[in-house]
């Protein structure tokens, strides 16, 4: 296995791509009981249209059939991958996000057996006509639950409103109507398309001997067969212009909330890590907790908590979302636009951000389930374990920033309402 | 790791020395009794304290924190009911070695400044921090199934401890102003109990030198207040509609008979991870996986002998969701080898998690010290290995549910 270094924090982390093309990260430290397997594919809501590299057209699938596959892996012939793990007191769970679905364990116990299983569960799906359907109901509660969430409504509807043709768009689990055309067929293809190990990570932290892992890893993968299928993503046209510039949706909320979306095209061909934080640096400063704007907001009452802000970004598109309670939704949308005419970008502000990203980069590597999330979205958004971000962090430049800043444009936006009619 | 109880005065300093964490964790638990008409005011205060002192404004108060290399800083109360509340101030910074500062000696100078030297003149930070405090408990009432949580507490123990809203009520604002605040201030530094928990690669004399003399006249309280039912009720079904939600929330609220904190504290959480807590439990199997009638269904301890089972449902299925819940409670009677197995080992492993994780220290270290009858791990440990499965589904038979509510659309209920 390659030793790689995390430079300047004195971590390590081991890498070997298997003859199959499953790639192996192993992180291992003596200063937990415990052991986080994360078992990933690069398959997530946005891949909804592809083909094979030999196949003419794209194939189209419904929304929300990676979560869908997702909830179905869990379960096996005998009996479901939850039930197995708990005997031991390990803790199972899987995720699926926009461009990634992962399959995790935690435990103390039972690590060969343990890891055996979680491979061999997610390699091998056990997908009938009666399973599929009963999982439905189950989905449908989960989408009911998000529908019920004005927080989570904010973003959503904010995020449809401000992408057209992308799928990143629409949310991850689908909508029931979405989730009710799925089959076990559609399944089966997507699983045989993007769960093939030339597709997956297998990525383990925690109390692990390097050699012991790697050989059981190897002994599993030796003994199956698999077709690295080659596939295609479509690639979608994405207007600069947003798809809607106002919305208001009606929900039974104590107060009414805005969300002032922007998407930016990026036009720059700097590193990505360093795009990202510029980009957020912009917001950061000038409507986090400390800006001067939001302070003056609060003052005059016009926002009720500091802003909430979020961040999006798919092929050369950032969005930023800048959330609040308001009492004034109207007027705070309109000041919040305003401020994109004098945006502010201080040296000061932007050495002291620098100090805090070193900081976390240390904060993170205390606990080896923070190391195991920050290896999987580094692997996940930037192709690699972003084992020099402590140089990259050290080459970020003031220059550079503002320079990166000049090629924005903060015109395109949308703003959503939420508020209650039956307050008046 | 290393544990040490430190009387300083009649503060008391639980100093846990290890070299595992890159960073130092302090929590300053505060203990007080508890009055319903001081929730509100108490929080305002703490919130206070940290938004600016007579050194720092608001705004060189955060730029303080970023120089400190991110120091984190956040106030949180009291975990569960009980008789005396519990206000606690958390910081975590670097550990030395891992900055180019004195990381520790300006830490503690930092947090000297925020507890001895407030900012209680300026009537505009206290507006500014009712306006904060006011949009959480707005927010409140957005997350349903909290409020669903808060409505069932409500009906079962209607005037108790268990009824308060922890996060405080917006009638109380108007009487709250900054002389007020100052003089609860004064009462809480005097009389409050002080307990420090630090976690870290320390130095204990540091510590110990720099806490000194900085708070003498506390009381020392212990008592937690403990419900005991000793009567079964007859179960009460409450339904409140609202047709705005897609999904209706089921809260159930269950107690135990003649509940023993000391000899079934143990018992009472194998239990609950047998009924409903992860995914090998009755409900989640039965409720979820079984019948397909909701994505999660768990059984979480509101304080010692009572706990909630909660459900998001299709409200037009209240019947049968109800009835298959309470075949599981029913079911506890007799459980398998094999669930039995499970619930220990899940135990277990988040005992011995217990000293990886600072917060998780933080969290056992300081609840002991209160108990009349504290426990290490190994203590816990041995008693697992002495309990029966008889003895859960003996612990069963002492258990009922007090209240039943439903939370949005229901055509059923007739």
């Amino acid at each position: 296995m390659k030793k790689i270094e995390f430079k300047k924090l004195n971590e390590f982390i081991y890498h070997e791509k298997l003859d199959n093309g499953l790639n192996v990260y192993l992180y291992p430290t003596s200063k937990t009981n415990t052991y986080h397997v994360s078992f990933f594919t690069k398959y997530g809501s946005i891949y909804n249209d592809f083909k094979y590299k030999y196949e003419l057209k794209y194939k189209n699938y419904p929304l929300g059939i990676a979560h869908f596959l997702e909830h179905k892996l869990f379960e096996s012939e005998k009996e479901s991958a939850m039930e197995y793990f708990s005997k031991s007191g390990t803790k199972s769970n899987a995720f699926t996000s926009y461009n990634v679905t992962n399959y995790l364990i935690e435990g103390q116990e039972e690590y060969n057996d343990n890891l055996n299983y979680l491979i061999d569960f997610v390699q091998k799906p056990h997908l009938t006509y009666e399973n599929v359907e009963k999982e439905k109901g189950i989905i449908e509660q989960e989408i009911y639950m998000y529908l019920d969430d004005p927080y989570y409504r904010l973003h959503e509807v904010n995020r449809f409103n401000l992408v057209n043709n992308h799928p990143i768009k629409y949310d991850i689990a689908g909508t029931v109507e979405d989730i009710k055309k799925i089959t076990k067929e559609m399944l089966e293809d997507c699983y045989y398309t993007f769960y093939s190990p030339n597709n997956m990570y297998l990525l383990i932290t925690g109390n692990i001997d390097v050699e012991d892992t790697i050989k059981i890893i190897k002994d599993n993968q030796n003994n199956k067969k698999f077709e690295n299928k080659e596939y295609e993503l479509k690639k979608y046209i994405e207007d600069e212009k947003v798809f809607k510039e106002y919305e208001t949706i009606n929900m039974n909320v104590s107060t009414p909330m805005i969300s002032y979306g922007i998407k930016s095209r990026l036009k720059t061909n700097l590193n990505k890590i360093k795009q990202s934080i510029y980009f957020q640096l912009i917001f950061l400063e000038n409507f986090d907790m400390i800006s001067d704007f939001y302070y003056a907001c609060l003052k005059n009452k016009k926002v009720l908590s500091p802003f909430g802000l979020m961040f999006t970004d798919f092929d050369d598109y950032y969005l930023a979302y800048i959330m609040a309670e308001t009492t004034v939704p109207e007027v705070l949308l309109t000041d919040i636009k305003d401020k994109f005419n004098s945006l502010k970008l201080s040296k000061e502000y932007f050495n002291r951000f620098k100090k805090k990203l070193i900081s976390n980069i240390i904060y993170y590597f205390e606990d080896h389930n923070d190391v195991n999330d920050y290896i999987l979205g580094s692997i996940i958004d930037y192709g690699y374990p972003c084992e020099d971000i402590i140089d990259i962090y050290n080459e970020l430049d003031y220059e550079e920033f503002v320079e990166f800043y000049n090629t924005l444009q903060f015109d395109n936006s949308s703003s959503l309402v939420i508020k209650n009619d039956r307050q008046k | 790791m290393n544990y040490k109880r430190i009387e300083i005065d009649k503060l008391v300093l639980h100093t846990i020395n290890t070299d595992i964490f890159k960073t130092i964790n302090i929590s300053i638990n505060f203990r007080r009794e508890f009055k319903r008409e001081e929730i509100t005011i108490i929080r305002i205060l703490f919130e206070l304290m940290l938004y600016s002192t007579k050194k720092y404004d608001y705004k060189s108060l955060i730029e303080k924190k970023e120089d400190l290399y991110n120091l984190h800083m956040n106030y949180s109360f009291g975990p569960e009911p009980s008789l005396y509340r519990q206000d606690i101030i958390n910081i975590k910074f670097l550990d030395p070695k891992y900055s180019d500062i004195n990381m520790e000696k300006d830490g503690i100078e930092f947090i000297k400044e925020i507890l001895f030297n407030p900012n209680f003149d300026n009537e505009e930070y206290l507006n500014e921090v009712k306006s904060i405090v006011e949009s959480d408990l707005l927010s409140f009432y957005n997350n349903k199934k909290k409020f669903a949580k808060q409505e069932l507490l409500n009906n079962m123990e209607s005037g108790n401890i268990l009824s308060y809203n922890f996060l405080g009520y917006l009638e109380d604002f108007n009487s709250i102003n900054l002389s007020n605040i100052k003089s609860l201030y004064k009462d809480i530094i005097e009389k409050d109990q002080i307990d420090i928990v630090v976690v870290g690669n320390i130095d204990n004399n540091f510590y110990e030198k720099e806490l000194k003399g900085l708070f003498i006249n506390n009381n020392r309280y212990s008592k937690l207040y403990i419900p005991n039912y000793s009567k079964r009720n007859e179960t009460k079904e409450i339904f409140i509609e609202d047709k705005s939600i897609s999904q209706s929330k089921l809260e159930i609220g269950l107690k135990i008979l003649n509940y023993d904190e000391k000899q079934e504290s143990v018992l009472f959480t194998l239990y609950r991870l047998i009924l409903g807590v992860g995914s090998s439990s009755k409900l989640f199997r039965e409720v979820r996986e079984k019948n397909s009638l909701a994505y999660y269904s768990n059984a979480k301890r509101e304080t010692d002998s009572i706990f909630i089972i909660e459900s998001g449902i299709d409200g037009n299925k209240y019947k049968q969701v109800l009835s298959i819940i309470k075949e599981q409670i029913n079911n506890m009677k007799v459980i398998t080898d094999e669930e039995f197995n499970a619930s220990k080992k899940l135990y277990i492993s988040l005992l011995k998690n217990t000293y990886y994780n600072p917060t998780d220290i933080i969290n056992y270290i300081y609840p002991n010290e209160l108990l009349n009858y504290p426990r290490d791990i190994e203590n816990i440990l041995n008693e697992l290995n002495i309990i029966k499965k008889e003895d859960i589904e003996l612990l069963s038979n002492r258990v009922f549910i007090d209240t039943v509510l439903l939370y949005g659309v229901n055509n059923e209920k007739n």
